[in-house]
């Protein structure tokens, strides 16, 4: 391990380059902690770009991350996948790194990395965006500052701390704390809601929302939210305008929510402007613009262009707090802010800041506008939104197939996999929502055992748990399905990594009580013994297992096999403390109280 | 007045308790004195046993007046009449509890047995539920009763007699017997459990009657494992659960727990559950009337292996 060029040491080390100091700080902390700081040397304005602060030998395989939502979160052979990446890259946007020319040199992993011994994680992202590139079997520790430092200008890079582990599972658990303590999020409650999308996609109107609603109430199913996603807004900008689809507007539908005494949520993309919306046509000085000052294409979706609103001019600020505070006061009170990363493309902005830092001044302008409503970052760069929302979408989409390739697309395999890898996050640095899970039987091409793989996972790692069907065509089986899946939640688990398409979740105290399950995310058979993992699981008095859902005994010694693309859930049970409370009443009547360590 | 007054006719003993008529009944507002907060309790509960407010039986039961003639008996109505709350949430029920919910439920059972058993004068410990209006429920909120008897009910009595006279035949206890064919057979079976199984007996009397049975032949929730008590709490769920979905409303039963008598016990007897719904149909009540409760005598209008078919086939929840 090297510190800018000098072995790690405990103290100060620093290295000047081109007129830049860069510092660091080390300390031993569970292995070391880094504070790296920047200053400009020279008597001229220095626009800084990326920065590297040390190196590290890589592992032949890596435990990766990217920097958003969608991104992958798992182990990768960066030798292997080198080539086919940077065939790809003329086609990297925004969308799939900060900073698109990195992918020339090698393979990117943001935040943090680990190799088969190591660990290394920035623990903020304030003003800078840290990252590690791996190259020829190095690891490059970096950072990417993107603003123009004055003459004798410091700024702070950011903290590393960087260890040598046994268990990665644990150390993530570690690196999560570590975040949080710096950060101090507020973590909130994970919710149960239904969501518009995976059925209605951008064809939701008006009187499918509210039959919806209606039909939650009949089949029982007592959400808590209800979220009106894409495809209500009269363009992707112009946010409190409603399309032809939705004749009585916002507010009629957040009353009519609160009505049915449920949380009224709605989706948007804040940092979004489309070529054709009115935002634009009226305030085309509102996005970042690339070096000729002419607004700079973000990414391309709903087939049009989009740019990213310059959330440090003052006006789009005051624009943008607007548009929060109405849908507050229409009634809304949950937000799903999508395409964040949008905010934080690299172009030029009305002030001089880090790319980092405008995505924080934005995502500040809505906390501001909506007070305590939750918010539900999505298409986000995960470390600089530590603090700012309730909720984060910490994988790609899901979608009513299993598979596509690894790449941050819709799938029900890859956005699972990342609940699984990402799960050290959840209640930490906020409730993980590990997108929709769907019931329906019908209207989608997951077999049983997929389906219950995308419901019971989600609902065992106890993020949010948003459902996303169209509610008449679900089938009696489903709906029953669905209230079984909810008693699987509530819980506290954590994952093992067995490898990159197999993990076992231990789960403690979910309303079903302690379990241990097996997820197998492969195509092939996995042949799994309760025993081998004993020692995760707790003490218990007369202890036994019971296979879920056929309820059946269970055998600690027996080998089980795990279907591919299939979760194996058993019950880990016990004789129950129970005990009573005595209390004789005034009038003379026994009353005797029952409870138990454990729900 | 309060007593317990022989009918030597039948040999039967009545519970006489006039203040029963000061019953509360459902009341329209949302006061429910079950729920934490409610009349009943000032603090919060996970599970609760309390004494019924207007027992047909308690400890302190009042002297009484011996009748002059002869041919007229009474004693004091000495016993226990016991309110169970199975939790604490108001629109749960046990087809909607968690499973450890139920579970819990088993353990308080027990409890109740051993501790109720302490008092020598008890002589049959009786757990039970009525839900739904169709059986006078008269509170929604999730809870069943339980009566600590001074004497063995008429119908145990006749349970325990019918399993004399069957194992002086058969040499073997009469449920254990049942099981076995039952399981044999496979015609009835509405949920085969680890432990326990749920059948629609061959002799049912209600339509849509159903029996858990233990396998293993045991006489008290004091003799079951911690295995026995989670699974019986899981057929609990499950069998409540496939009523509600039978109809897709919430199914009144009465729901009896049969185990040994206490002081002394009897360990021939064969713990079991007994559920008796109202229902022949979804809009039809099947009334207790002059044959059934002038009798003893019960008319079953459906086939029980076609009702058995019918609740195998019941979607549930767990
Ligand atoms: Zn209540
Ligand atoms: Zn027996």
């Amino acid at each position: 391990m090297k510190i800018l060029d000098h072995d790690i040491k405990i103290g100060d080390i620093s290295k000047n380059h081109e007129n830049l100091k860069i510092s660091a700080n080390v300390a031993q902390d569970n292995g070391f902690k880094a504070e790296f700081s920047l200053k400009n040397l020279s008597n001229t304005s220095n626009f800084v770009e990326e920065m590297e602060l040390g190196e590290f030998d890589s592992s032949e395989s890596l435990f990766m991350n990217n920097f958003q939502s969608w991104g992958l979160c798992t182990f990768v052979k960066p030798e292997k996948i080198f080539a086919s990446i940077s065939n790809m890259k003329s086609q990297l946007g925004f969308m799939a790194t900060p900073i698109p020319e990195e992918f020339k040199n090698g393979i990117v992993s943001d935040y943090f990395i680990a190799t088969d011994k190591e660990f290394a994680g920035f623990l903020s992202s304030e003003a800078v965006h840290p990252y590690f590139l791996w190259q020829n079997g190095i690891i490059k520790i970096k950072v990417y500052v993107g603003k123009e430092l004055k003459p004798g200008e410091k700024i702070e890079l950011g903290t590393l701390w960087f260890s040598q582990y046994e268990s990665l599972e644990e150390t993530l658990n570690e690196y999560a704390k570590r975040v949080a303590d710096l950060n101090q999020p507020k973590t909130g409650k994970p919710v149960f809601g239904w969501s518009s999308w995976y059925h209605y996609y951008l064809d939701i109107s008006q009187e499918s929302f509210i039959k919806e609603m209606e039909l939650s109430k009949t089949l029982n199913l007592n959400y808590e939210l209800f979220q009106l996603d894409d495809g209500y807004e009269a363009d992707i900008g112009d946010w409190l305008e409603t399309n032809e689809k939705f004749s009585n507007g916002l507010e009629f539908l957040a009353k009519k929510v609160r009505e049915n005494e449920m949380i009224a949520g709605i989706w948007t993309a804040p940092f979004s402007v489309s070529e054709s919306s009115k935002l634009f046509k009226e305030h085309s000085d509102w996005v970042v613009k690339n070096e000729n000052d002419d607004p700079l294409l973000a990414y391309k979706n709903w087939n049009k262009k989009i740019y990213a609103l310059d959330t440090t001019n003052p006006d789009a600020q005051r624009w943008l707090e607007n548009i929060f505070s109405a849908l507050k006061d229409y009634g809304f009170d949950f937000f799903k802010i999508d395409f964040l990363f949008a905010a934080m493309i690299l172009g030029k902005r009305y002030l001089n800041v880090t790319p980092v830092e405008a995505y924080r001044m934005g995502i500040e302008t809505i906390r501001k506008a909506v007070g305590e409503s939750h918010i539900l970052g999505c298409g986000a760069p995960l470390l600089p939104s530590v603090g700012y929302v309730d909720s984060m979408r910490i994988g790609a989409d899901t979608a009513p197939y299993w598979n596509d390739a690894d790449l941050g697309k819709p799938n029900a395999k890859y956005s699972i996999r990342n609940a699984l890898t990402r799960n050290f996050m959840n209640d930490v640095w906020w409730t993980n929502d590990p997108d929709c899970v769907m019931a329906r039987s019908n209207d989608t091409e997951l077999n049983r055992d997929e389906r219950m793989v995308n419901v019971y996972t989600s609902a065992l790692l106890n993020g949010h748990f948003l459902e996303s069907d169209k509610l008449s065509v679900l089938s009696k089986d489903d709906v029953c399905f669905l209230k079984s899946a909810l008693n699987f939640r509530s819980g506290i688990s954590h994952v093992k990594f067995i490898d990159t398409e197999r993990y076992v979740i231990l789960s403690k105290k979910t309303i079903n009580g302690d379990l241990i399950s097996f997820v197998n995310l492969s195509d092939s058979l996995w042949n799994v013994k309760i025993e081998n993992f004993s020692n995760l699981l707790n003490e218990k008095i007369d202890g036994f297992f019971v296979s879920y859902p056929s309820m059946k005994e269970a055998n600690l010694f027996d080998s089980q096999s795990v279907n591919p693309h299939s979760i194996l859930m058993v019950l880990h049970r016990g004789k129950r403390k129970v005990v009573r409370e005595d209390e004789k009443k005034k009038d003379g009547r026994d009353f005797h109280y029952y409870g138990s360590d454990e729900s | 007045m309060m007593e317990l007054r022989h009918n030597p006719i039948t040999d039967e003993w009545v519970l006489v308790s006039s203040d029963r008529q000061k019953r509360p009944v459902q009341p329209s507002t949302n006061t429910c004195p079950l729920c934490p907060g409610g009349a009943e309790f000032d603090r919060n509960y996970d599970l609760a046993v309390f004494d019924n407010r207007f027992p047909s039986l308690e400890i302190d039961a009042p002297d009484v007046e011996r009748p002059t003639d002869k041919t007229f008996k009474n004693d004091p109505s000495f016993g226990k009449c016991e309110v169970v709350m199975y939790t604490s949430n108001h629109n749960s029920s046990m087809s909607r509890m968690p499973i450890g919910q139920i579970e819990k439920l088993v353990y308080v059972w027990e409890d109740r047995t051993r501790e109720l058993a302490k008092e020598k004068r008890v002589k049959y410990i009786y757990p039970f539920e009525n839900r739904g209006k169709e059986v006078g429920a008269t509170l929604s909120h999730p809870h069943g009763q339980l009566y600590a008897f001074p004497f063995i009910p008429k119908r145990v009595q006749a349970m325990i007699e019918a399993e004399k006279k069957y194992h002086q035949e058969h040499e073997k206890c009469v449920i254990c017997d049942i099981v076995e064919s039952e399981l044999k057979v496979h015609e009835r079976i509405v949920y085969e459990g680890n432990h326990f199984v749920a059948v629609t007996p061959y002799f049912s009397s209600f339509p849509y009657e159903v029996h858990i049975y233990p396998k293993r032949h045991i006489s008290f929730f004091m003799d079951m494992m911690p295995q026995e008590k989670f699974d019986l709490a899981v057929v609990l769920k499950i069998i409540t659960s496939k009523y509600d979905s039978l109809f897709d409303e919430e199914f009144p039963y009465m729901m009896t727990i049969f185990q040994s008598p206490v002081n002394p016990i009897m360990k021939d007897f064969h713990f079991h559950i007994e559920f008796y719904p109202p229902k022949r149909d979804k809009n039809k009540v099947k009334w207790m009337a002059s044959v059934e409760t002038g009798t003893w005598t019960f008319i079953n209008p459906s086939t029980p292996s076609e009702v058995a078919m019918q609740l195998r086939n019941a979607l549930y929840v767990v």
